[in-house]
Protein backbone atom coordinates (compact mmCIF):
# COMPACT_ATOMS: atom_id res chain seq x y z
CA UNK A 1 0.00 0.00 0.00
CA UNK A 2 1.13 3.95 -0.68
CA UNK A 3 0.68 6.28 1.75
CA UNK A 4 1.31 10.29 1.74
CA UNK A 5 4.23 10.21 4.06
CA UNK A 6 4.28 14.35 3.62
CA UNK A 7 3.45 17.27 2.04
CA UNK A 8 3.88 21.29 1.08
CA UNK A 9 2.11 24.08 -0.66
CA UNK A 10 2.88 27.87 -2.15
CA UNK A 11 -0.37 28.83 -3.87
CA UNK A 12 -2.56 32.33 -4.20
CA UNK A 13 -3.80 31.23 -0.75
CA UNK A 14 -0.69 31.19 1.07
CA UNK A 15 2.64 29.97 1.11
CA UNK A 16 2.09 27.12 2.82
CA UNK A 17 -0.55 24.35 3.40
CA UNK A 18 -1.52 25.12 6.75
CA UNK A 19 -1.90 28.91 6.05
CA UNK A 20 -3.29 28.30 2.89
CA UNK A 21 -5.98 26.14 4.29
CA UNK A 22 -6.39 28.31 7.20
CA UNK A 23 -7.06 31.28 4.68
CA UNK A 24 -9.79 28.87 3.05
CA UNK A 25 -11.82 29.26 6.20
CA UNK A 26 -11.61 32.96 6.49
CA UNK A 27 -10.92 33.58 2.52
CA UNK A 28 -8.72 36.54 2.14
CA UNK A 29 -7.20 35.52 -1.65
CA UNK A 30 -8.29 37.16 -4.20
CA UNK A 31 -7.23 37.57 -8.13
CA UNK A 32 -5.38 40.18 -9.51
CA UNK A 33 -6.71 41.74 -12.50
CA UNK A 34 -3.92 41.89 -15.62
CA UNK A 35 -3.73 44.26 -18.14
CA UNK A 36 -6.17 42.68 -20.59
CA UNK A 37 -8.84 42.76 -17.49
CA UNK A 38 -7.97 38.75 -17.54
CA UNK A 39 -7.40 37.86 -13.58
CA UNK A 40 -4.76 36.17 -12.29
CA UNK A 41 -4.01 33.95 -8.81
CA UNK A 42 -0.78 34.84 -7.85
CA UNK A 43 1.35 33.45 -5.54
CA UNK A 44 2.85 36.55 -4.23
CA UNK A 45 4.97 39.26 -5.73
CA UNK A 46 6.30 37.15 -8.05
CA UNK A 47 9.65 37.40 -9.34
CA UNK A 48 11.01 35.52 -12.14
CA UNK A 49 14.56 35.18 -10.62
CA UNK A 50 12.70 33.29 -7.71
CA UNK A 51 11.52 30.27 -10.19
CA UNK A 52 13.89 27.47 -8.67
CA UNK A 53 14.30 29.11 -5.61
CA UNK A 54 10.84 28.89 -4.86
CA UNK A 55 10.29 25.47 -6.46
CA UNK A 56 13.33 24.16 -4.29
CA UNK A 57 11.99 25.80 -0.90
CA UNK A 58 8.40 23.48 -1.08
CA UNK A 59 10.68 20.47 -2.04
CA UNK A 60 13.03 20.97 1.04
CA UNK A 61 9.67 21.58 3.44
CA UNK A 62 8.00 18.20 2.22
CA UNK A 63 11.61 16.05 2.46
CA UNK A 64 12.29 17.66 5.55
CA UNK A 65 8.27 16.86 7.15
CA UNK A 66 8.96 13.19 6.18
CA UNK A 67 12.50 12.95 7.90
CA UNK A 68 13.91 11.14 5.44
CA UNK A 69 17.64 10.44 5.73
CA UNK A 70 20.05 11.55 3.40
CA UNK A 71 20.31 8.17 1.84
CA UNK A 72 16.82 7.94 1.53
CA UNK A 73 16.74 11.26 -0.01
CA UNK A 74 19.74 10.11 -2.16
CA UNK A 75 17.68 7.23 -4.03
CA UNK A 76 13.97 9.06 -3.68
CA UNK A 77 12.33 9.04 -7.28
CA UNK A 78 11.47 12.54 -8.41
CA UNK A 79 8.43 12.89 -9.99
CA UNK A 80 7.49 16.63 -11.90
CA UNK A 81 4.09 17.54 -13.32
CA UNK A 82 3.84 20.72 -14.81
CA UNK A 83 2.19 22.11 -17.92
CA UNK A 84 4.39 25.26 -18.65
CA UNK A 85 7.92 24.04 -17.36
CA UNK A 86 10.49 26.76 -18.06
CA UNK A 87 7.86 28.93 -19.97
CA UNK A 88 8.35 31.44 -17.11
CA UNK A 89 11.95 31.51 -17.34
CA UNK A 90 12.17 31.65 -21.44
CA UNK A 91 9.51 34.14 -21.38
CA UNK A 92 11.52 36.43 -18.92
CA UNK A 93 14.52 36.01 -21.07
CA UNK A 94 12.95 37.07 -24.24
CA UNK A 95 11.13 40.00 -22.83
CA UNK A 96 14.87 40.69 -21.27
CA UNK A 97 17.27 39.97 -24.65
CA UNK A 98 14.71 39.23 -27.27
CA UNK A 99 16.64 35.49 -27.53
CA UNK A 100 13.78 33.11 -28.44
CA UNK A 101 13.63 29.92 -25.96
CA UNK A 102 17.05 30.82 -24.35
CA UNK A 103 16.41 27.48 -22.31
CA UNK A 104 14.75 24.79 -24.22
CA UNK A 105 16.35 21.50 -22.72
CA UNK A 106 13.00 20.64 -20.88
CA UNK A 107 15.45 18.18 -18.66
CA UNK A 108 17.35 20.84 -17.60
CA UNK A 109 14.69 21.83 -15.06
CA UNK A 110 14.94 18.47 -13.58
CA UNK A 111 18.83 18.36 -13.09
CA UNK A 112 18.58 21.96 -11.85
CA UNK A 113 15.65 20.30 -8.55
CA UNK A 114 17.88 17.28 -8.55
CA UNK A 115 21.67 19.00 -7.63
CA UNK A 116 19.88 21.06 -4.89
CA UNK A 117 18.17 18.36 -3.33
CA UNK A 118 21.24 16.07 -3.82
CA UNK A 119 18.62 13.44 -5.19
CA UNK A 120 20.51 10.97 -7.31
CA UNK A 121 17.56 8.42 -7.97
CA UNK A 122 15.35 8.01 -10.72
CA UNK A 123 13.99 11.24 -12.72
CA UNK A 124 11.16 11.69 -14.47
CA UNK A 125 8.78 14.94 -15.89
CA UNK A 126 5.55 14.29 -16.92
CA UNK A 127 3.75 17.03 -19.00
CA UNK A 128 0.22 16.32 -19.92
CA UNK A 129 -1.65 19.87 -19.90
CA UNK A 130 -3.96 19.97 -16.47
CA UNK A 131 -3.28 16.47 -15.68
CA UNK A 132 0.17 16.78 -15.33
CA UNK A 133 1.18 16.75 -11.60
CA UNK A 134 -2.02 14.09 -11.30
CA UNK A 135 -0.29 11.74 -13.48
CA UNK A 136 2.83 12.68 -11.85
CA UNK A 137 1.37 11.28 -8.38
CA UNK A 138 -0.24 7.78 -10.23
CA UNK A 139 2.99 7.00 -11.85
CA UNK A 140 4.98 7.46 -8.69
CA UNK A 141 2.57 5.09 -6.51
CA UNK A 142 2.46 2.22 -9.70
CA UNK A 143 6.77 2.27 -9.82
CA UNK A 144 6.80 2.30 -6.02
CA UNK A 145 4.48 -0.54 -5.64
CA UNK A 146 6.58 -2.29 -8.51
CA UNK A 147 9.11 -2.12 -6.07
CA UNK A 148 11.78 0.11 -8.11
CA UNK A 149 11.53 2.60 -6.05
CA UNK A 150 10.39 2.89 -2.17
CA UNK A 151 9.60 6.34 -2.26
CA UNK A 152 8.58 9.57 -4.37
CA UNK A 153 8.54 13.03 -4.39
CA UNK A 154 6.17 14.36 -6.43
CA UNK A 155 6.39 18.14 -7.88
CA UNK A 156 3.52 19.79 -8.87
CA UNK A 157 4.75 23.44 -10.78
CA UNK A 158 3.04 26.26 -12.05
CA UNK A 159 3.75 29.16 -12.42
CA UNK A 160 2.68 32.89 -13.92
CA UNK A 161 3.65 32.60 -18.41
CA UNK A 162 1.84 34.60 -20.54
CA UNK A 163 1.41 31.87 -22.74
CA UNK A 164 -1.02 29.92 -21.08
CA UNK A 165 -3.10 33.40 -20.33
CA UNK A 166 -3.61 34.07 -23.86
CA UNK A 167 -3.74 30.61 -24.99
CA UNK A 168 -6.87 29.80 -22.80
CA UNK A 169 -7.98 33.48 -23.73
CA UNK A 170 -7.93 32.68 -27.58
CA UNK A 171 -10.42 29.53 -26.53
CA UNK A 172 -12.29 32.00 -24.68
CA UNK A 173 -12.18 29.96 -21.86
CA UNK A 174 -11.20 32.87 -19.25
CA UNK A 175 -13.65 34.83 -17.37
CA UNK A 176 -13.40 38.22 -16.15
CA UNK A 177 -15.81 37.59 -13.51
CA UNK A 178 -15.76 34.71 -10.51
CA UNK A 179 -14.55 30.81 -11.43
CA UNK A 180 -18.30 29.58 -10.75
CA UNK A 181 -18.22 25.87 -10.33
CA UNK A 182 -21.16 23.95 -11.85
CA UNK A 183 -23.51 26.96 -11.74
CA UNK A 184 -25.95 27.89 -14.44
CA UNK A 185 -24.38 31.68 -14.89
CA UNK A 186 -20.57 29.86 -15.09
CA UNK A 187 -18.73 31.28 -17.82
CA UNK A 188 -14.83 30.49 -17.58
CA UNK A 189 -12.06 29.72 -15.58
CA UNK A 190 -9.13 31.81 -13.97
CA UNK A 191 -5.59 30.82 -13.79
CA UNK A 192 -3.42 30.73 -10.99
CA UNK A 193 0.05 29.97 -9.28
CA UNK A 194 1.22 27.27 -7.49
CA UNK A 195 3.93 24.95 -6.51
CA UNK A 196 3.27 21.91 -4.07
CA UNK A 197 5.56 18.43 -3.14
CA UNK A 198 4.11 15.17 -2.29
CA UNK A 199 5.94 11.95 -0.87
CA UNK A 200 4.85 9.11 -1.21
CA UNK A 201 6.01 5.72 0.13
CA UNK A 202 4.71 2.90 2.06
CA UNK A 203 5.53 4.12 5.27
CA UNK A 204 1.29 4.40 6.73
CA UNK A 205 0.00 7.81 7.54
CA UNK A 206 -3.49 9.03 7.49
CA UNK A 207 -3.83 9.26 3.94
CA UNK A 208 -3.63 6.49 1.12
CA UNK A 209 -3.58 6.56 -1.64
CA UNK A 210 -5.54 3.65 -2.45
CA UNK A 211 -5.91 4.17 -6.63
CA UNK A 212 -5.42 5.76 -9.71
CA UNK A 213 -5.72 5.86 -13.50
CA UNK A 214 -4.90 7.57 -16.58
CA UNK A 215 -7.17 7.69 -19.91
CA UNK A 216 -7.18 9.03 -23.39
CA UNK A 217 -10.59 10.48 -24.40
CA UNK A 218 -10.03 10.59 -28.14
CA UNK A 219 -13.86 12.31 -28.66
CA UNK A 220 -12.56 15.76 -28.62
CA UNK A 221 -8.81 17.89 -28.19
CA UNK A 222 -10.92 20.43 -25.93
CA UNK A 223 -13.36 19.10 -24.59
CA UNK A 224 -14.21 15.81 -21.99
CA UNK A 225 -17.10 13.74 -22.72
CA UNK A 226 -19.00 12.54 -20.21
CA UNK A 227 -18.79 8.82 -20.87
CA UNK A 228 -15.20 8.97 -20.82
CA UNK A 229 -15.63 10.49 -17.16
CA UNK A 230 -17.92 7.97 -16.19
CA UNK A 231 -15.83 5.26 -17.48
CA UNK A 232 -12.46 6.49 -15.78
CA UNK A 233 -14.11 6.71 -12.55
CA UNK A 234 -15.22 3.47 -12.87
CA UNK A 235 -12.20 1.93 -13.42
CA UNK A 236 -10.38 4.12 -10.77
CA UNK A 237 -12.95 2.51 -8.73
CA UNK A 238 -12.30 -1.31 -9.43
CA UNK A 239 -8.51 -0.71 -9.15
CA UNK A 240 -9.80 0.05 -5.43
CA UNK A 241 -12.02 -2.92 -5.14
CA UNK A 242 -15.01 -0.32 -4.48
CA UNK A 243 -18.05 0.54 -5.63
CA UNK A 244 -19.81 4.25 -6.18
CA UNK A 245 -21.67 4.02 -2.74
CA UNK A 246 -18.12 3.79 -1.09
CA UNK A 247 -17.24 7.07 -1.87
CA UNK A 248 -17.62 9.84 0.50
CA UNK A 249 -16.67 12.81 -1.17
CA UNK A 250 -16.08 14.33 -4.76
CA UNK A 251 -13.00 16.64 -5.56
CA UNK A 252 -14.59 17.51 -9.28
CA UNK A 253 -12.20 19.25 -11.56
CA UNK A 254 -14.46 22.07 -11.77
CA UNK A 255 -12.96 24.94 -13.81
CA UNK A 256 -16.16 26.74 -14.34
CA UNK A 257 -15.96 26.30 -17.93
CA UNK A 258 -19.40 25.67 -19.98
CA UNK A 259 -18.62 22.09 -21.30
CA UNK A 260 -16.27 20.85 -19.07
CA UNK A 261 -18.45 20.93 -16.30
CA UNK A 262 -21.29 19.99 -18.30
CA UNK A 263 -19.66 16.87 -19.33
CA UNK A 264 -18.36 16.08 -15.30
CA UNK A 265 -21.78 16.83 -13.86
CA UNK A 266 -23.75 14.85 -16.19
CA UNK A 267 -20.73 11.96 -15.19
CA UNK A 268 -20.92 12.12 -11.75
CA UNK A 269 -24.92 12.47 -11.69
CA UNK A 270 -24.72 9.14 -13.90
CA UNK A 271 -21.75 7.56 -11.73
CA UNK A 272 -23.10 8.76 -8.26
CA UNK A 273 -27.02 9.24 -8.18
CA UNK A 274 -26.75 9.05 -4.14
CA UNK A 275 -24.78 12.27 -4.36
CA UNK A 276 -21.85 12.19 -2.21
CA UNK A 277 -20.36 15.54 -1.12
CA UNK A 278 -18.78 17.24 -4.15
CA UNK A 279 -16.32 20.14 -4.21
CA UNK A 280 -14.47 22.10 -6.14
CA UNK A 281 -11.20 23.88 -5.04
CA UNK A 282 -10.54 26.01 -8.07
CA UNK A 283 -12.67 29.10 -6.75
CA UNK A 284 -9.67 29.49 -3.98
CA UNK A 285 -6.54 29.34 -5.89
CA UNK A 286 -7.38 29.46 -9.56
CA UNK A 287 -6.90 26.87 -12.12
CA UNK A 288 -3.58 25.86 -11.41
CA UNK A 289 -3.06 23.55 -14.93
CA UNK A 290 -0.28 21.44 -14.35
CA UNK A 291 -0.07 21.55 -10.79
CA UNK A 292 -3.44 21.51 -9.73
CA UNK A 293 -3.37 17.75 -9.83
CA UNK A 294 -0.67 17.79 -6.03
CA UNK A 295 -1.97 21.31 -5.28
CA UNK A 296 -5.70 20.35 -4.80
CA UNK A 297 -4.57 17.03 -3.07
CA UNK A 298 -2.72 19.05 -0.78
CA UNK A 299 -5.67 21.68 -0.21
CA UNK A 300 -8.07 18.79 0.74
CA UNK A 301 -5.17 17.05 3.37
CA UNK A 302 -4.31 19.36 4.69
CA UNK A 303 -8.31 20.76 5.46
CA UNK A 304 -8.80 17.21 6.56
CA UNK A 305 -5.75 17.85 8.96
CA UNK A 306 -7.41 21.14 10.17
CA UNK A 307 -10.78 18.90 10.56
CA UNK A 308 -13.25 20.02 7.59
CA UNK A 309 -14.38 19.37 3.87
CA UNK A 310 -13.77 23.36 2.21
CA UNK A 311 -17.31 24.24 0.65
CA UNK A 312 -17.35 25.59 -3.26
CA UNK A 313 -17.39 29.28 -3.76
CA UNK A 314 -19.55 31.22 -5.76
CA UNK A 315 -22.22 28.76 -6.72
CA UNK A 316 -25.68 30.56 -6.20
CA UNK A 317 -27.91 28.87 -9.25
CA UNK A 318 -28.63 25.20 -9.99
CA UNK A 319 -27.40 24.50 -13.68
CA UNK A 320 -30.84 24.11 -15.94
CA UNK A 321 -28.97 21.28 -17.37
CA UNK A 322 -27.98 19.12 -14.32
CA UNK A 323 -29.10 19.00 -10.76
CA UNK A 324 -25.57 18.89 -9.62
CA UNK A 325 -25.26 21.06 -6.38
CA UNK A 326 -21.94 21.52 -4.85
CA UNK A 327 -20.86 21.67 -1.01
CA UNK A 328 -22.35 24.62 0.02
CA UNK A 329 -20.92 25.17 3.64
CA UNK A 330 -17.45 23.81 5.46
CA UNK A 331 -18.62 20.65 6.69
CA UNK A 332 -16.76 18.56 9.15
CA UNK A 333 -13.86 16.16 8.19
CA UNK A 334 -15.01 12.56 7.36
CA UNK A 335 -13.05 9.31 7.24
CA UNK A 336 -13.29 7.47 4.56
CA UNK A 337 -12.76 7.44 0.29
CA UNK A 338 -12.21 10.80 -1.22
CA UNK A 339 -12.29 11.00 -5.16
CA UNK A 340 -10.35 13.38 -7.15
CA UNK A 341 -11.02 14.17 -10.75
CA UNK A 342 -8.53 15.86 -13.49
CA UNK A 343 -9.42 16.70 -16.83
CA UNK A 344 -6.79 18.34 -19.62
CA UNK A 345 -6.34 19.28 -23.00
CA UNK A 346 -6.00 16.63 -25.27
CA UNK A 347 -8.31 14.17 -23.62
CA UNK A 348 -5.83 13.57 -20.95
CA UNK A 349 -7.73 12.28 -17.70
CA UNK A 350 -7.15 11.61 -14.27
CA UNK A 351 -8.96 10.05 -11.63
CA UNK A 352 -7.43 9.16 -7.76
CA UNK A 353 -8.86 7.60 -4.67
CA UNK A 354 -7.46 8.74 -1.83
CA UNK A 355 -8.60 7.24 2.01
CA UNK A 356 -8.23 8.95 5.18
CA UNK A 357 -8.06 7.50 8.16
CA UNK A 358 -8.30 10.73 10.62
CA UNK A 359 -5.43 11.85 12.12
CA UNK B 1 9.65 -7.29 -21.54
CA UNK B 2 9.27 -8.00 -25.19
CA UNK B 3 9.89 -5.67 -28.41
CA UNK B 4 7.23 -6.52 -31.17
CA UNK B 5 7.68 -3.48 -33.30
CA UNK B 6 10.15 -0.75 -33.80
CA UNK B 7 10.84 1.89 -35.87
CA UNK B 8 13.86 3.95 -36.34
CA UNK B 9 13.05 7.40 -38.40
CA UNK B 10 16.07 9.33 -38.57
CA UNK B 11 15.96 12.58 -41.35
CA UNK B 12 18.91 14.83 -42.09
CA UNK B 13 17.67 18.06 -42.61
CA UNK B 14 19.10 20.15 -45.42
CA UNK B 15 17.76 23.38 -46.53
CA UNK B 16 14.04 22.97 -45.13
CA UNK B 17 12.41 21.08 -42.89
CA UNK B 18 10.89 17.88 -45.22
CA UNK B 19 6.94 17.90 -46.06
CA UNK B 20 6.31 14.55 -44.23
CA UNK B 21 2.21 14.44 -45.22
CA UNK B 22 3.67 13.50 -48.45
CA UNK B 23 4.76 10.26 -46.91
CA UNK B 24 1.97 9.69 -44.55
CA UNK B 25 -0.72 7.28 -44.81
CA UNK B 26 -2.87 9.28 -42.58
CA UNK B 27 -3.71 13.17 -42.88
CA UNK B 28 -4.83 14.59 -39.57
CA UNK B 29 -6.37 18.53 -39.88
CA UNK B 30 -4.06 21.04 -38.34
CA UNK B 31 -1.06 18.74 -38.27
CA UNK B 32 2.08 20.36 -37.62
CA UNK B 33 5.83 19.31 -38.26
CA UNK B 34 5.78 17.56 -34.98
CA UNK B 35 2.64 16.00 -35.21
CA UNK B 36 3.36 14.52 -39.16
CA UNK B 37 6.98 13.40 -37.44
CA UNK B 38 5.49 11.53 -34.93
CA UNK B 39 2.71 9.79 -36.95
CA UNK B 40 5.51 9.09 -39.50
CA UNK B 41 7.43 7.04 -37.16
CA UNK B 42 4.64 5.70 -35.81
CA UNK B 43 3.47 4.16 -38.83
CA UNK B 44 6.36 2.77 -40.01
CA UNK B 45 6.20 1.03 -36.71
CA UNK B 46 3.12 -0.28 -36.43
CA UNK B 47 3.19 -1.69 -40.60
CA UNK B 48 2.44 -5.07 -39.06
CA UNK B 49 0.61 -4.87 -35.95
CA UNK B 50 -2.86 -3.67 -34.79
CA UNK B 51 -2.77 -2.41 -31.16
CA UNK B 52 -5.51 -2.89 -29.01
CA UNK B 53 -7.36 0.05 -27.90
CA UNK B 54 -6.62 -0.48 -24.44
CA UNK B 55 -2.84 0.10 -25.06
CA UNK B 56 -0.68 2.24 -23.18
CA UNK B 57 1.27 5.47 -24.80
CA UNK B 58 3.98 7.21 -23.96
CA UNK B 59 5.82 9.96 -25.91
CA UNK B 60 9.06 11.45 -24.75
CA UNK B 61 10.69 14.54 -26.22
CA UNK B 62 13.59 16.92 -25.25
CA UNK B 63 12.06 20.51 -26.48
CA UNK B 64 8.15 19.31 -27.43
CA UNK B 65 6.61 20.74 -30.55
CA UNK B 66 9.46 23.68 -30.76
CA UNK B 67 7.75 25.40 -33.77
CA UNK B 68 4.19 25.89 -32.67
CA UNK B 69 5.82 27.23 -29.38
CA UNK B 70 7.80 29.75 -31.20
CA UNK B 71 5.12 30.81 -33.36
CA UNK B 72 2.94 31.41 -30.33
CA UNK B 73 5.75 33.50 -28.16
CA UNK B 74 6.11 35.34 -31.55
CA UNK B 75 2.38 36.84 -31.90
CA UNK B 76 2.66 37.41 -27.99
CA UNK B 77 5.73 39.27 -27.38
CA UNK B 78 7.02 40.29 -31.12
CA UNK B 79 3.75 41.15 -32.93
CA UNK B 80 1.93 41.74 -29.48
CA UNK B 81 -1.15 39.54 -30.49
CA UNK B 82 -3.03 36.76 -29.20
CA UNK B 83 -2.14 33.68 -30.26
CA UNK B 84 -4.11 31.34 -32.92
CA UNK B 85 -5.95 28.69 -30.99
CA UNK B 86 -4.64 25.53 -32.56
CA UNK B 87 -0.97 26.80 -32.52
CA UNK B 88 -2.09 27.05 -28.45
CA UNK B 89 -3.16 23.65 -28.88
CA UNK B 90 -0.24 22.29 -30.30
CA UNK B 91 2.39 23.85 -28.25
CA UNK B 92 0.42 22.05 -25.29
CA UNK B 93 2.36 18.81 -24.91
CA UNK B 94 -0.95 16.54 -24.22
CA UNK B 95 -1.88 17.11 -27.91
CA UNK B 96 0.53 14.75 -29.59
CA UNK B 97 -1.13 12.75 -27.30
CA UNK B 98 -4.18 12.92 -28.64
CA UNK B 99 -3.54 13.43 -32.04
CA UNK B 100 -1.91 9.62 -32.15
CA UNK B 101 -4.28 8.29 -29.39
CA UNK B 102 -7.12 9.40 -32.10
CA UNK B 103 -5.20 8.20 -35.49
CA UNK B 104 -4.65 4.61 -33.90
CA UNK B 105 -7.48 4.05 -31.81
CA UNK B 106 -5.88 4.02 -28.19
CA UNK B 107 -7.57 4.91 -24.95
CA UNK B 108 -5.25 3.55 -22.60
CA UNK B 109 -2.90 5.56 -20.36
CA UNK B 110 -1.24 8.77 -22.28
CA UNK B 111 2.11 10.10 -21.01
CA UNK B 112 4.34 13.17 -22.50
CA UNK B 113 7.63 12.71 -20.92
CA UNK B 114 11.13 14.52 -21.18
CA UNK B 115 13.22 11.56 -21.79
CA UNK B 116 13.23 8.29 -23.41
CA UNK B 117 14.47 6.36 -21.09
CA UNK B 118 12.73 7.23 -18.18
CA UNK B 119 9.85 7.02 -19.95
CA UNK B 120 10.66 3.34 -20.76
CA UNK B 121 11.10 2.64 -16.77
CA UNK B 122 7.33 3.67 -16.64
CA UNK B 123 6.47 1.51 -19.59
CA UNK B 124 8.63 -1.30 -18.21
CA UNK B 125 6.36 -0.99 -14.84
CA UNK B 126 3.32 -1.07 -17.09
CA UNK B 127 4.28 -4.19 -18.86
CA UNK B 128 5.02 -5.89 -16.14
CA UNK B 129 1.42 -4.99 -14.98
CA UNK B 130 0.26 -7.08 -17.99
CA UNK B 131 -0.38 -3.89 -20.38
CA UNK B 132 1.09 -3.50 -24.18
CA UNK B 133 2.57 -0.02 -24.51
CA UNK B 134 3.16 1.89 -27.40
CA UNK B 135 6.66 4.58 -27.03
CA UNK B 136 8.59 6.55 -28.63
CA UNK B 137 10.86 9.54 -29.18
CA UNK B 138 10.51 12.52 -31.00
CA UNK B 139 12.32 15.42 -31.86
CA UNK B 140 11.81 18.03 -34.20
CA UNK B 141 14.05 20.50 -35.88
CA UNK B 142 13.73 24.18 -35.19
CA UNK B 143 12.23 25.68 -39.17
CA UNK B 144 14.61 28.36 -38.74
CA UNK B 145 17.74 26.62 -39.40
CA UNK B 146 20.53 28.78 -38.56
CA UNK B 147 18.20 29.51 -34.97
CA UNK B 148 18.33 25.82 -34.35
CA UNK B 149 22.48 25.53 -35.50
CA UNK B 150 23.04 28.54 -33.01
CA UNK B 151 20.95 27.29 -30.47
CA UNK B 152 22.16 23.78 -29.97
CA UNK B 153 25.34 24.24 -30.99
CA UNK B 154 25.52 21.78 -33.69
CA UNK B 155 26.31 21.53 -37.81
CA UNK B 156 24.29 18.58 -38.87
CA UNK B 157 20.71 18.88 -37.81
CA UNK B 158 18.23 15.70 -37.68
CA UNK B 159 14.82 14.97 -36.61
CA UNK B 160 13.84 11.71 -34.93
CA UNK B 161 10.80 9.62 -34.87
CA UNK B 162 11.64 6.17 -32.83
CA UNK B 163 8.98 3.83 -31.28
CA UNK B 164 8.59 0.48 -30.00
CA UNK B 165 5.57 -1.81 -28.88
CA UNK B 166 6.65 -3.32 -25.67
CA UNK B 167 4.65 -6.30 -23.78
CA UNK B 168 4.88 -9.18 -22.22
CA UNK B 169 5.20 -12.28 -23.90
CA UNK B 170 2.56 -12.77 -26.18
CA UNK B 171 1.26 -16.74 -27.12
CA UNK B 172 1.32 -16.65 -30.75
CA UNK B 173 3.16 -13.95 -31.42
CA UNK B 174 6.72 -13.41 -32.51
CA UNK B 175 8.73 -11.19 -30.57
CA UNK B 176 11.80 -9.06 -32.31
CA UNK B 177 13.54 -8.68 -28.44
CA UNK B 178 13.76 -9.28 -24.79
CA UNK B 179 14.29 -6.41 -22.72
CA UNK B 180 15.30 -7.84 -19.41
CA UNK B 181 17.43 -6.76 -16.16
CA UNK B 182 16.26 -3.26 -16.17
CA UNK B 183 17.67 -1.48 -13.14
CA UNK B 184 17.50 2.36 -12.01
CA UNK B 185 21.00 3.94 -12.20
CA UNK B 186 21.67 6.77 -9.95
CA UNK B 187 22.89 10.08 -11.50
CA UNK B 188 26.51 9.39 -10.42
CA UNK B 189 26.78 6.24 -12.79
CA UNK B 190 28.52 7.34 -16.10
CA UNK B 191 26.02 7.22 -19.10
CA UNK B 192 27.69 5.07 -22.28
CA UNK B 193 24.81 4.59 -23.99
CA UNK B 194 22.10 6.84 -25.99
CA UNK B 195 18.76 6.36 -27.15
CA UNK B 196 19.89 6.11 -31.41
CA UNK B 197 21.96 3.32 -29.80
CA UNK B 198 18.70 1.02 -28.63
CA UNK B 199 17.07 1.76 -32.22
CA UNK B 200 20.79 1.09 -34.21
CA UNK B 201 20.75 -2.23 -32.57
CA UNK B 202 17.56 -3.22 -33.24
CA UNK B 203 17.81 -2.04 -36.68
CA UNK B 204 21.28 -3.81 -37.08
CA UNK B 205 20.80 -7.14 -38.32
CA UNK B 206 24.25 -8.00 -38.29
CA UNK B 207 24.78 -7.00 -34.26
CA UNK B 208 25.50 -9.42 -31.86
CA UNK B 209 22.43 -11.20 -30.27
CA UNK B 210 22.47 -9.61 -26.84
CA UNK B 211 23.64 -6.22 -25.76
CA UNK B 212 23.78 -5.07 -22.37
CA UNK B 213 22.83 -1.26 -22.26
CA UNK B 214 24.06 1.75 -20.26
CA UNK B 215 21.61 4.48 -20.04
CA UNK B 216 21.21 8.08 -18.43
CA UNK B 217 18.41 6.75 -15.94
CA UNK B 218 18.43 2.90 -16.48
CA UNK B 219 20.72 0.05 -17.40
CA UNK B 220 18.74 -3.54 -19.19
CA UNK B 221 20.15 -5.91 -21.15
CA UNK B 222 18.45 -6.37 -25.04
CA UNK B 223 18.44 -9.91 -26.07
CA UNK B 224 17.41 -10.22 -29.74
CA UNK B 225 14.61 -13.17 -30.53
Amino acid sequence: MVYIESYALSCALGKSAKSSVENIKEFTSEPSTLSDKNKYYYIDEHQEQDYYESIIKIAKEALEEANLSQEAINKIGLFIGTSSAKLPINEALLKQTDEMLAQPNLSEMSSIIMNALEIKGFNTIISTACTSSANALVQAKEMIESGLIEKALVLGIELFNELSIKGFNSFQLLTQDKIRPFDQHRDGVILGEGISAIVLGKRPSAFQFVSGSIMLDTLSITSPMSQSLVTIMQQTLQKADLLPKDISVIKAHATGTFQNDLAEAQALNELFPNHPYIIALKPYIGHTMGACGTNEVVLLLEALKQNFIPKTLNFTTKSSDYPLVPLSINSPAIKGYYLLNYLGFGGNNCCLILKYSGV
Amino acid sequence: MYIYAFSNHQEVVFEQLSDKKKLLKTRVNRADNFVNLTLLGIEKCLQNIVLKKETHLYISSKDGNINSTIKILEAIFRKKQLPMPFNFLNSVNASILFFVAKNFGLEGKGIFTDSFDSALLQAYVDVKNGKTVLIGRVNEAIADLDLHRKKFKVQEITEQSQWLVLSPKQEGENALAQISDVKIKTSEQATKHSTNDLFDFLEDNNSQSSYPFNCKHLSFVVRKC
